[in-house]
């Protein structure tokens, strides 16, 4: 374990006070879900082997929320998940973490905390939470999930109320990202320095990272509709395996990385829509790839047509590089145009057997592609338009 | 025309009355406050508001799964039941807070406010108001 990472733990402790021999077990509360999905794609493999059709994907978490006094809280959960080579069911702590809250406006988080990035990141891995299989790929793309999920920190959060103008939550916080090492972002970095130095990139590890952003919600008075803005800038250092036992430093430098948010949803319908751009730059061996400029948006309805049943359409758009829409700079390295953007239709079904069960099905219409479609099928062989679909059952308690 | 603004007039009835307030907020004995914006009984219940003027913590408990909990939540919160429970689903499984307390009826409700000095609940318009006060929402 990193020295910061100590640092951050031994803070967590420090934050269950002496108070803690106090401690009333009727405040303990344990959750927790269990899932299994079936995926399957056309032409080109989406996040695992789904052409032939896939099991391996799954969630099992196991939450405990503890409320140590009137102002202080310790949570933790514990994930285990698979989906293709990634996780293989191996159990790993998702959060953990100690609250103290002051004031209703002003409260501190320390320790491994879900990242406020968009209105759903923090929600990511509860799918029971949302009415689709998968959050909007453009935004919460599963590729970058394990660098995105949590941060290792500290934070500050609060609400401010307004009386009848409405209310304001804000979350800001500094920290680490703490990859696991079969995390999918390796593999694109793989890739990624090894066509940068042209030498043959064997294997990535992250070195050091640091996080930092904040996300400010706007609850209006209206009933269900409310606004966000998130942003974060995030560096990570790496040590990157090549030639015959040699290794050398790489980055991953994201900076204005921003998300403009609007969810509206009333009695018998949903409206969510999300906006988002960054600028990335990825160095390797003191050589840096030309800066791109990801771009990405998707707007997204819900019919909830009774209690227990909610049709959803989805149109979630992703570029690149919103400065090379048409794909020239993938074109210039000898791959598809396509790999500069990825337009995606979709629609679901949810539907609630009860409170604990529920069963989902959705169907994607794909065109384009990212870059990562490239690590896990034949670049030669990729298809510019395909489509897949996902099944689900989750419980949860 | 006028058949289909009857329909829709009938519908709409329909639906108010099933989200009538048919509720009255209640709060122990010694509670200072007399009345609440529902604003701020709103912040009580989505767990943004956690004490009372007096710094006493809050203490708010719902009713289960009832018609009086999807009048209350919907009345109050602008939520339906179902997302009413969702917001706390996503709280509990990351780590922001827990639901509030659940009891099965009125009675359990009153008990449970008149023997905890900082909690909020509702019962039914028209119960019998017994160790506890109703406070209005302004």
């Amino acid at each position: 374990m990193k020295m910061k990472n100590c640092l951050l733990w031994a803070l967590l402790l420090c934050l269950v006070p002496l108070q803690a021999a106090a401690l009333d077990w009727s405040q303990i509360r344990l959750n927790g879900f269990a899932s299994q999905g079936y995926l399957s794609s056309s032409d080109n493999n989406f996040l695992a082997d789904t052409t032939d059709g896939t099991f391996q994907y799954n969630e099992l978490g196991l939450t405990v929320n503890t409320k140590v006094s009137d102002k202080l809280r310790v949570g933790a959960q514990l994930l285990s998940r698979d989906l293709g080579e990634v996780g293989n069911n191996e159990v790993r702590l998702d959060w953990g973490y100690g609250d103290y809250r002051f004031t209703d406006y002003f409260g501190v988080r320390a320790g491994k905390v879900k990242l406020p990035l968009g209105l759903y990141n923090e929600g990511r891995d509860s799918d029971f939470l949302r009415a689709m299989t998968f959050l909007p790929q453009s935004i919460y793309n599963e590729n970058q999930r394990d660098m995105l999920v949590a941060y290792q920190g500290v934070g500050i959060y609060g609400n401010l109320a307004f009386d009848d103008a409405g209310d304001l939550d804000y979350h800001l916080f500094y920290g680490t990202s703490n990859m696991p090492d079969d995390a999918l972002m390796f593999k694109t970095l793989r890739k990624s320095f090894s066509r940068i130095s042209s030498q043959t990139v064997t294997a990535v590890q992250e070195k050091d990272s640091s996080l930092y952003g904040g996300s400010l919600v706007y609850n209006t008075p209206l009933d269900g509709l409310r606004f966000g803005i998130s942003f974060l800038d995030s560096e990570l250092d790496f040590t990157a395996d090549y030639g015959a036992g040699l290794n050398g430093p790489g980055q991953l430098k994201i900076d204005n990385h921003f998300v403009l948010s609007l969810e509206y949803i009333q009695e018998y319908f949903g409206l969510m829509a999300e906006y988002m751009e960054m600028k990335s730059t990825q160095t390797f061996l003191g050589i840096s790839a030309a800066e791109k400029n990801p771009q990405a948006w998707y707007v997204m309805l819900h019919w909830y047509a009774n209690d227990q049943l909610t049709f959803s359409a989805l149109y979630d758009v992703l570029y690149a590089d919103k400065n090379d829409k048409d794909g020239n700079s993938f074109v210039a390295m000898g791959m598809p145009d396509f790999l500069g953007w990825r337009k995606d239709l979709s629609f679901g079904a949810r539907y609630d057997v009860s409170d604990n069960w529920t069963l989902k099905a959705e169907y994607h219409q794909v065109e384009g592609n990212e870059i990562f479609a490239t690590v896990i099928n034949d670049a030669s062989k990729l298809a510019e338009d395909w489509d897949y679909f996902a099944l689900k059952a989750t419980f949860n308690f | 025309m006028k058949t289909l603004i009857l329909a829709l007039f009938i519908v709409s009835v329909a639906l108010s009355s099933v989200y009538a307030a048919d509720f009255t907020l209640i709060v122990n004995q010694a509670n200072p406050e007399s009345s609440i914006s529902k604003s701020d009984a709103k912040s009580i219940f989505l767990g943004k508001k956690s004490t009372w003027s007096d710094g006493t913590a809050v203490q708010p408990v719902q009713q289960k799964k009832s018609a009086i909990h999807k009048g209350f939540t919907k009345a109050i919160t602008g939520k339906s039941s179902k997302q009413f429970a969702n917001f706390w689903k996503k709280a509990t499984f990351t780590g922001t807070g827990v639901s509030p307390k659940s009891l099965p009826n009125d009675a359990e409700v009153m008990a449970f406010i008149a023997a905890n000095a900082g909690a909020i609940g509702y019962v039914s318009a028209g119960t019998a108001i017994v160790s506890v006060k109703a406070l209005e929402i302004k």
